[in-house]
């Protein structure tokens, strides 16, 4: 049987610049390909080129989609190609379904193009497809728009939106990045039925350790080009590229703690030490913190202890109550019940003024540094900001306290006089570290710090935080959904369920043999390397 | 859907009662002796005697509070008094000239949002260069006043080419000039806001989404962009349409055209109390039902939305 797609040296173009130089490769139905690659690498622009959507000058010695020759496809055949024989999945479901259209009219829009189905007909059709990807009420949720839907049921619906006309060929453009493990396993398991269906699936992530479950064959990209292509197993567990080594070495599951997980930190590696020593007070203690909102119960009765220079990693999926834990903590929301406590005294519930001269011993550090800069800001006057508590922006005297940390961080400290937006999403990432160690804060608030980055980013700033633990003492608050980060990142774990701590102890204890029902439900569906 | 539309009518006579409270104070602002200009203006040279008694009859010789209650009372009762200039009713003179200018601000109204529709998708299209002579003509056309852009209209397309008539003569071809008048500023704006969001529309996940489903460029633009191009749009239309009543003062002056508009402004040049204050609150209400529709048709579009 000849392959549904056959591309020989298909390079891709932008002004003169190419995003994809001379790549090559097939896929059969039945099989699954993974590209991998980071952010920047051209796997994206690769796998829009295959429905003649990149937007770019594409050639190629050899580039033909389910027999067609694609280099002489005109629009109109391209158009009946997509959403019909090949379709694609795209990244971020909330963004990648109108707001203001109701899902099922979104779904029934690749039928309106490709059938000559009358209305009713569209609607069963639409149900149906709802029905296979087991979305719950189907009749009723295809009648409301993606925001009214949770993130489980809208990936559903992508996932139905790109199977109603039965393609031959799915492309999966980072459909897992950034959801929680239970989401994650949801897709790949959609995925894994329609390649058992027969169907050829092309995946796009930056994650080996996601694709390694599903795919026959990686590809790993980088800079537009294909540096190493193989058998799952071949890739994995024999790398013949430095490149795939390292994004191998990235991977942060099953790594033991300090262990780096980036090669070259640009001083001496760290010796790994002994886990600091338990101080008799602990860093933070947080008991019975409840949030209610409206009916809604965010969080109930969560209680831990992070002690000094340790770090408590707080996981559960998106809705569990994790962040509205974090704001309870830093005092930013008033708790029902409960009170926390930073280094013995008492910092909430408590009036503001009483509290303040506490502030400088928390901070905080979020997913998106971006959204956290003043965008009239540039690298030294947040980080003078910072410094001088508010005080002044430009003040000279803080110029040798900028740099230093800068190079703390390991920026360039020429970057002072950057703005944000110019910085790549790891350099934003290390400024808002920066940001939030200038006052010298004993306890780091971490919310989702790395969810937004590549896995190769990602392992930089884990080892950064890391470093800067070891040389500083600080304790952290760790939240993120992603296990695989928790578990390298955390002396001890607290899993959170629908706004409780089902679960909580050492990491090993807790990773090795969990207690809870939920814990392990979510242990089951953490890809795993090692 | 009843919750809302209570919520709406309860804070339009708040609003209402705001607006007539302020226009009572504003009237009484104006220089000069209202009772002169009952009597005919300050040229009519009534005797004392005369104006005394017009002031008693209409009250004005009471305490400020007791004409604002009773000014309240009458409101309440939707009399709005007699027109000092033209001796009717004043609810009369406005349902005769209400018709005309709502009518020029509709048509102007629905002028506006064709001539933004064509202008941005034209800039869609356009390359660069010409996208920023189009940015270039629509600040310019959102930035001329009414009556330099009338008299210019008239000049071009009356005066030299003869193509409208700058006075209605009942054919319709009339209008032209006058909708053209108020519309092309009108575009301007709407233009400006309507690029913006259709670009980021066309330019999101969910229409290379929908272009993944095989939808060509176009059924994109309509399904999607047009959508949320005129959200923000629609959001401007209660604010457009009070421009436009405003406007219609200017226009229907330059025009000789009857309407509110220019009733209101003889009614302030002869200080014609009751009339002012009744165009003044016909107009809030008008601009109140006008919000109360755009809302509506946005949580038409946008159900999700309006409800956060």
């Amino acid at each position: 049987m000849s392959p549904l797609l056959e591309v020989e040296n298909l390079s891709v173009g932008f002004a003169g610049q190419l995003a994809v130089d001379s790549v090559s490769f097939e896929l059969s139905a039945g099989e699954c390909l993974a590209l991998v690659g980071e952010s920047g690498s051209g796997k994206s622009v690769t796998a829009r080129s295959l429905l003649g959507l990149s937007g770019g000058k594409v050639s190629a010695e050899k580039f033909s989609v389910l027999g067609q020759d694609a280099t002489a496809m005109s629009e109109r055949a391209w158009q009946q190609m997509r959403g019909n024989s090949v379709a694609m999945i795209l990244q971020d479901a909330l963004m990648a379904l109108d707001p203001l259209r109701p899902v099922g009219r979104e779904i029934a829009d690749a039928l309106k193009e490709h059938s000559s189905l009358s209305k009713p007909e569209r609607t069963a059709k639409v149900r149906e497809a709802l029905e296979a990807v087991d979305l719950p009420e189907p009749a009723w949720r295809m009648k409301q728009r993606s925001s009214q839907l949770s993130g489980g049921m809208r990936q559903r619906v992508l996932i139905a939106q790109a199977m109603i006309g039965d393609p031959q060929v799915v492309i999966a453009d980072e459909a897992t990045t950034a959801l929680d493990s239970r989401l994650t396993a949801l897709v790949l398991e959609q995925l894994r039925a329609l390649k058992n269906a027969g169907r050829a699936v092309l995946m796009i992530s930056h994650d080996l350790a996601q694709v390694a479950q599903l795919a026959d064959r990686i590809a790993v990209m980088r800079a537009g080009k294909i540096v190493e292509a193989g058998d799952t197993d071949q890739v994995l567990n024999r790398p013949q590229h430095e490149y795939t080594r390292t994004l191998l070495r990235a991977i942060p599951s099953g790594v033991p703690r300090f262990q780096p997980l980036s090669l070259a930190p640009p001083k001496a590696a760290v010796v790994a030490q002994e886990p600091a020593k338990p101080a008799r007070m602990p860093a933070l203690v947080v008991e019975d913190l409840s949030k209610s909102f409206g009916k809604h119960a965010a969080v109930q009765g969560a209680g831990f202890v992070v002690q000094q220079g340790q770090t408590l990693g707080l996981v559960g999926e998106s809705g569990s109550g994790k962040t509205t834990t974090a704001r309870l903590v830093l005092g930013l929301e008033r708790p029902d019940t409960g009170s926390v406590r930073l280094f013995g005294e008492h910092f909430a519930p408590q009036r503001e003024a009483q509290r303040r001269y506490l502030r400088e011993n928390i901070g905080a550090i979020y997913q998106n540094p971006l959204g956290s800069f003043d965008p009239r800001y540039n690298v030294g006057q947040l980080l003078t900001d910072a410094l001088s508590a508010g005080r002044s922006k430009r003040g000279a005297s803080y110029r040798t306290q900028v740099s230093r940390l800068l190079e703390q961080v390991e920026l360039d400290p020429a970057l002072g006089s950057r703005n944000p937006r110019e910085l790549s999403g790891g350099q934003r990432q290390r400024l808002a570290i920066a940001r939030a160690l200038a006052p010298r804060p004993k306890v780091l608030v971490l919310d989702e710090p790395v969810s937004a980055l590549d896995v190769s980013i990602q392992a930089t700033v884990l080892d950064l935080l890391d470093r800067l633990q070891q040389e500083t003492g600080t304790s952290y608050l760790f939240i993120s959904h992603d296990l695989s980060v928790i578990e390298h990142m955390s002396d001890t774990v607290a899993v959170m369920y629908r706004g409780s701590i089902v679960e909580q102890g050492a990491t090993a204890d807790v990773f090795g043999d969990p207690q809870h029902e939920y814990t392990r439900s979510l242990l089951t569906a953490m890809p795993r390397l090692r | 859907m009843l919750a809302w539309l209570g919520r709406k009518v309860g804070g339009a006579l708040v609003v209402l009662w705001l607006v007539a409270t302020a226009i009572f104070i504003g009237v009484r602002l104006i220089p000069g002796d209202p009772a002169e200009a009952i009597m005919g203006g300050p040229g009519s040279q009534a005797s004392a005697e005369a104006l005394a008694a017009a002031r008693s009859e209409y009250g004005l010789d009471l305490p400020l509070i007791t004409q604002y209650l009773m000014f309240l009372a009458k409101l309440i009762r939707l009399d709005f008094g007699t027109s000092y200039a033209l001796k009717d009713p004043v609810l009369q003179v406005i349902a005769e000239v209400l018709p005309p200018t709502i009518t020029l601000a509709l048509i102007s109204l629905a002028a506006a949002w064709l001539l933004s529709l064509i202008f941005a998708m034209l800039a869609m299209r356009a390359t660069r260069a010409g996208q920023c002579v189009g940015n270039a003509v629509e600040i310019i056309a959102a930035a001329v006043p009414h009556f330099w852009l009338g008299a210019v209209l008239i000049m071009l397309f009356s005066s030299m080419l003869g193509w409208f008539p700058a006075v209605d003569n009942g054919t319709g071809a009339g209008l032209v000039l006058p909708v053209l008048t108020l519309a092309l500023p009108l575009a301007g704006f709407l233009t400006q806001l309507m690029r913006d969001s259709l670009s980021t529309a066309l330019g999101s996940q969910f229409a290379l989404a929908a272009r993944t489903r095989g939808e060509s460029r176009l059924t994109v633009f309509w399904r999607h962009g047009l959508r949320h191009a005129a959200l923000p749009a629609l959001g401007l239309t209660g604010w457009a349409f009070s421009s436009l009543l405003s406007g219609a003062v200017v226009v229907e002056a330059i025009f000789a055209r009857p309407g509110l508009g220019r009733s209101l402004l003889s009614a302030v040049l002869s200080r014609d109390i009751p009339m002012v204050t009744g165009i003044a609150l016909f107009s809030a209400l008008v601009y109140i039902v006008v919000m109360a529709l755009t809302e509506a048709i946005e949580r038409l579009i946008d159900p999700a939305g309006a409800e956060s």
